[in-house]
């Protein structure tokens, strides 16, 4: 297959633009076998308080394949008090210092505050955090973020787990427009069309866990995104034809039936 | 005995307990891949062995799990 570029987030050179999360799988063999068959090489884990009368079941020897690196996420958090020692417990477990920043005190839709997380970003980029953040498709905060030392902004495409797709494209098309770091399309990818779609319009990346993992079959849907985030960038680097209102034919117009 | 709360749960331990003796008595491996805040700080792993839990630490545990 033919080769796309590379991306490059933080002091890292992706191949794969298809990032993962590994929630809601049936098992951790079904989330390896994803995670493998999909040529991801960043994906998701998350935090919580250790039960301390079960015994602990380790997910990340599960998730350890070559070339493939963790991202904490901070889900669970509501402030940016919260978030950064979450970032900073994130960091003492894994050994990493990337983080997917994610503050949704709202329990319905999980949409993402602005204020904190742009709070909790500059307090973390300062600590040498490679942040990642979560956020609504908001074009200002975007730029607000990187201007704070965000690494990357994820702007979601409609709310986490629902499948619906690129809700928020219009406002997406600004944010690759304008954006400095690399723009990773997180939240609300349901098909492979979908991401496809994100990446053949200039997305870096895109983050999918829901439409994998709840699959009938994640580990081929695994593959199906691949193949779509591959061919939605290879598009895109190909360079489009414009989209045209009038008719422009593809075939010459002579008339050979009449005479003209 | 002191008392300390610990991922939310009252818990009694002894004076002087560190964060390593806490763990041990929990059953806890220190090759497990977790984490220790007291009070909102971070205890790195190479200051288990020193630090000492007081009355009223708020002790929490954490370690990684599957999520997006």
């Amino acid at each position: 297959m033919r080769q796309t570029d590379s991306l490059a987030i933080g002091e890292r050179e992706f191949r794969s633009r298809l990032f993962l999360g590994t929630g809601k799988f049936g098992s951790y063999p079904l989330m390896h076998d994803a995670v493998a068959t999909s040529g991801t090489e960043l994906v998701t884990v998350a935090l919580r308080r250790v039960h301390l009368h079960e015994q602990q079941d380790d997910v990340i020897s599960h998730l350890q394949l070559p070339g493939v690196h963790l991202l904490p996420n901070t889900s669970g958090v509501r402030t940016a008090k919260e978030a950064v020692l979450a970032a900073q417990l994130a960091r003492e477990s894994l050994q990493t210092h990337w983080l997917k920043l994610e503050i949704h005190p709202d329990p319905r839709y999980l949409l993402p505050d602005p204020i904190e997380t742009l709070l909790a970003t500059e307090a973390l980029a300062k600590q040498g955090f490679v942040v990642m953040a979560y956020i609504n498709a908001d074009p200002v905060l975007c730029k607000r973020l990187e201007e704070v030392g965000a690494a990357a902004v994820m702007p979601l495409g409609a709310p986490i787990g629902t499948n619906q797709g690129l809700q928020t494209r219009a406002m997406l098309e600004i944010i690759i427009e304008q954006s400095s770091v690399p723009v990773v399309v997180d939240a609300g990818i349901g098909a492979p069309s979908q991401a496809a779609e994100a990446m053949e319009m200039g997305a870096d990346a895109v983050l999918v866990n829901t439409a994998i993992a709840v699959a009938g079959d994640p580990v081929a849907m695994a593959e199906a995104f691949r193949l779509a985030v591959h061919s939605g960038r290879m598009a895109f680097e190909a360079r489009m034809g414009a989209v045209r209102k009038q008719a422009e034919a593809s075939s010459p117009l002579t008339a050979f039936l009449r005479p003209e | 005995m002191v008392k300390i709360i610990l991922n939310n749960e009252e818990m009694s331990i002894k004076v002087g307990r560190t964060v390593e003796a806490l763990l041990k008595q929990l059953e806890m491996d220190r090759s497990e891949r977790i984490a220790i805040a007291v009070n909102d700080q971070v205890v790195s792993r190479s200051d288990w062995p020193n630090h000492q839990l007081r009355d009223n630490d708020r002790v929490l545990v954490i370690a990684p799990i599957q999520g997006g």
